[in-house]
């Protein structure tokens, strides 16, 4: 009987060899398998839930004041409109802005009264941003994103938001799922979620964000943007995800047009 | 903030059926020239193995992710159930409630807190208040195992239910209290049905149960974990689980058959709301997650780190390191949670388990090696002794399979395990006796049955410490030995490494010092160059075995 010979690294570490050594420590260990490897650990990275204590929300205010702001500031020159309003606005709430760039989350979170900001997460694409952990920490503590699993059916991502809005916090979704969809990307989730938990849904408009930092090309050049708030569009009875999601488009485009 | 009912989004599994294990082809690994050493679980303590090249790795499939709000999804659950009405429209004031519960034997390691009994019993009691139902008991459905410490009924239950309910509307199944169980009807084919006595009278009972292995649940559920020995004599024998082929395919197991027949008896004396939930398998948790993965894919901090944990533990004082093992608890994921009538219940659990667990693997072997971890399900918080080693080997995982068994007819298997000959005189008083009185006359399982277990199940003074100390039921090393009895019949050989040749030798075992000594003794029996698969288990899971 031949036995295998790999792993003579592994072997020494972890104690007295069974085998006597014969020559060569290969560095690679490559195995036969079929199929495609599913080993990748839980699909990446999950939540980092620790990252919304009061510990890392003070240090991530504190970045967010010292160097996220002041750049987006810098290369997008932001107008905010109508952000005012939201002191009238019941909390939590689904914030739903349109989705051109990259930048859009720094700028709707910058145009965010502080009350707002401190209490809002962030639906991060989970295949996307909590590929590896490192991802996940970094976004989780600059943007306090939590993974949102995108497709699938599983809706676990609308489930997810959910059970952050039971415990009290607005949530930040893009209702296109992903950037530079356009006005027909719209997708029925986001509404859904407002109306099976009965928060409103904010209609949030960001212009000029794909120029800056179109998708694919990174940041391109300084130009300005505006970020609009609308009033908040409460879930009617009987309402349908359809119905509410064309009342969103709508708002959405009465907030480009500057109405 | 809203708390309202509402706020709730559920999510559901695909509505696509699918036959998982067909997609699950890389959990079968071939061991080359060049593949590292193989873990093997040896008790408390972790080896590294070289298998003979050409030999399959089968890997327990990675595990799956879990409800993201498990909360919503036991209430969801518990609204619109399989087959019932909703649990609110079942509850009405003045009636009487009994909620029964799995015992400690699962899941295992047992889940760090908060366990998903608690979860569910904390919300059906809500639910059971706000319809004006005062008379409520829970019961652990333990059937003949031994009884659960208030501590661990704590940890449970959680401590909120605890400190109401404990201890006279909380508390253990008693099957040998004759005031404490009715005889139902016998079924068609002749089963004593015998059951709780509080769960027979109550308007409703509630069961929660924790589907690790696809075993468990169903009909099992409540026949026999609040049942007595008279009612589990019906199918707990030789003849029965030589005819569950294996007992972990309800579907081709006696013992499920007669355990159905069992529980159509009592579903028609009491309404059963079963609530069944499902863990996934990921049992290391955090950073000692890769020890469920292929070998070849470990990192070389995770190599590191396991070198660190394996030349602790083989430092450590066997005493210590047992502490150390049994304090761990498992981060499992809850992957459903499903309640209603027992059938349709069972049936999404079962394809529930088999999305975590199901593995194809394509022929038999001739020899079939695994690693025997430190806990089964009669030793939480407690010493593997040699009779629960064979159970936990013969009995377990041997029976991990659907279709026909991973080792051919005749074949070989090889554990390793020390075996010591070492009794927790509390929770085993019977074993020691079954050990040293019956296994000394005969190993063979149809024998023992007829010449010792009526002396042993009646015995006063193992009745005595099950129904007061925390003692295993008399008979329930008979049921262990016959757990095995299908493997004892099947194979030509059980083999192990490093066994205590005392205690291997009393079972009717071989031992071998090396794996490669085991390998040759094996080649003795099943023939020059035979072809070996690894069942790398823990974390566990099954394979579905085609010829």
């Amino acid at each position: 009987m031949r036995f295998s010979s790999g792993g003579r690294t592994l072997e020494r570490l972890a104690g007295p060899a069974p085998t006597s050594a014969d020559g060569r420590v290969p560095q690679r260990w490559p195995t036969v398998t079929a199929g495609a490897g599913d080993w990748t650990p839980l699909g990446g990275a999950g939540d980092e839930a620790w990252l919304r204590r009061p510990g890392p929300s003070l240090a991530r205010a504190a970045l967010q004041q010292a160097l996220l702001f002041p750049a987006s500031r810098f290369v997008a020159r932001p107008r905010v409109r109508g952000a005012d309003d939201l002191m009238h606005a019941p909390q939590p709430a689904v914030l739903a802005p349109n989705h051109e760039s990259d930048l859009d989350t720094p700028l709707v979170l910058l145009a965010l009264p502080r009350s707002w900001r401190a209490r809002t997460v962030v639906g991060a694409a989970s295949d996307r941003f909590y590929r590896r952990r490192h991802h996940a920490l970094i976004s989780g503590l600059w943007i306090n994103t939590f993974p949102f699993d995108r497709g699938g059916g599983q809706r676990r991502g609308l489930a997810a938001a959910a059970a952050h809005l039971r415990a009290g916090r607005s949530v930040l979704l893009y209702p296109q799922g992903t950037r530079g969809s356009g006005p027909e990307g719209y997708r029925l989730g986001v509404a859904e979620l407002c109306l099976r938990t009965g928060t409103p849904l904010i209609p949030i408009h960001v212009g000029g964000s794909a120029l800056i930092m179109p998708k694919g090309r990174g940041l391109d050049r300084r130009g300005s943007t505006t970020v609009s708030f609308a009033r908040p569009l409460y879930p009617r009875d009987g309402e349908t995800p359809a119905e509410l999601t064309d009342r969103l488009r709508l708002a959405t485009a009465a907030l480009e047009r500057g109405v | 903030m809203t708390e309202a009912p509402a706020a709730r989004m559920i999510e559901r599994a695909s509505a696509r059926r699918v036959r998982v294990a067909d997609e699950r082809e890389a959990c079968v690994v071939e061991v080359t020239d060049r593949s590292p050493p193989t873990l093997f679980h040896a008790g408390e303590s972790l080896r590294l193995e070289r298998l003979p090249v050409g030999s399959r790795i089968v890997y327990p499939p990675p595990p799956l992710k879990g409800l993201a709000d498990v909360e919503a999804a036991i209430a969801d659950a518990l609204d619109s159930p399989l087959g019932m009405d909703p649990l609110d429209a079942l509850l009405r004031p003045g009636m009487r409630l009994t909620i029964a519960f799995d015992d400690i034997s699962l899941p295992l390691p047992p889940m760090r807190t908060p366990d998903i009994r608690q979860r569910v019993i904390e919300q059906v009691l809500e639910r059971a208040y706000r319809a004006g139902v005062d008379d409520i008991h829970l019961i652990a459905a333990l059937a003949v195992h031994r009884r659960m410490t208030p501590a661990e009924l704590r940890r449970a239950v959680g401590p909120r239910v605890f400190e109401e309910f404990f201890p006279d509307r909380l508390y253990n199944h008693d099957a040998e209290d004759p005031a404490g169980v009715v005889r139902l009807d016998d079924t068609a084919h002749g089963e004593v049905v015998e059951l709780s006595r509080r769960a027979t009278e109550s308007d409703l009972l509630v069961y929660v149960n924790i589907n690790m292995v696809t075993m468990d649940g169903g009909h099992k559920s409540v026949a026999v974990g609040l049942g007595t020995y008279a009612s589990l004599r019906a199918h707990h024998t030789v003849h029965a689980l030589r005819h569950s082929r294996s007992f972990m395919d309800p579907e081709a197991s006696e013992l499920h058959h007669s355990a159905a027949r069992q529980g159509e008896i009592v579903e028609a004396a009491v309404p059963v709301f079963h609530i069944e939930t499902t863990l996934n398998n990921d049992m290391y948790g955090d950073p000692l997650r890769f020890l469920g993965r292929p070998e070849a894919r470990w990192t070389a901090r995770e190599q590191a780190l396991f070198a660190g944990l394996k030349r602790s533990t083989d430092r450590m004082s066997t005493k210590l390191r047992r502490a150390a093992f049994h304090r761990t608890a498992s981060p499992y994921a809850v992957t459903g949670v499903t309640a209603g009538a027992v059938e349709p219940v069972h049936t999404v659990t079962l394809e529930r388990c088999a999305a975590q667990q199901a593995v194809r693997v394509r022929g038999q072997a001739d020899v079939v090696t695994a690693g025997l971890p430190y806990v089964g399900p009669y030793n939480v918080n407690s010493i593997m002794n040699p009779v629960l080693v064979m159970c936990l080997g013969l009995g377990y995982f041997f029976n991990l399979y659907r279709g026909v068994p991973l080792v051919r007819e005749g074949g070989v298997m090889i554990f390793t395990h020390p075996v010591t000959r070492e009794f927790h005189p509390v929770h085993h008083p019977s074993y020691i006796d079954f050990f040293e009185e019956v296994l000394a006359e005969t190993t063979d399982a149809a024998e023992i049955e007829r010449r010792f277990e009526r002396a042993y199940a009646e015995d006063e003074w193992y009745r005595h410490l099950y129904r007061t100390s925390y003692a295993y039921h008399g008979v329930h090393p008979f049921y262990m030995w016959y757990w095995g009895a299908h493997a004892l019949e099947h194979l030509g050989d059980v083999i192990f490494v490093g066994g205590d040749p005392g205690a291997c030798r009393r079972m009717g075992f071989r031992r071998a010092d090396t794996l490669r000594d085991a390998l040759e003794m094996a080649e003795q029996v099943v023939g020059r160059d035979p072809s070996v698969t690894h069942f790398h288990c823990p974390p566990l899971f099954y394979c579905e075995v085609e010829a």
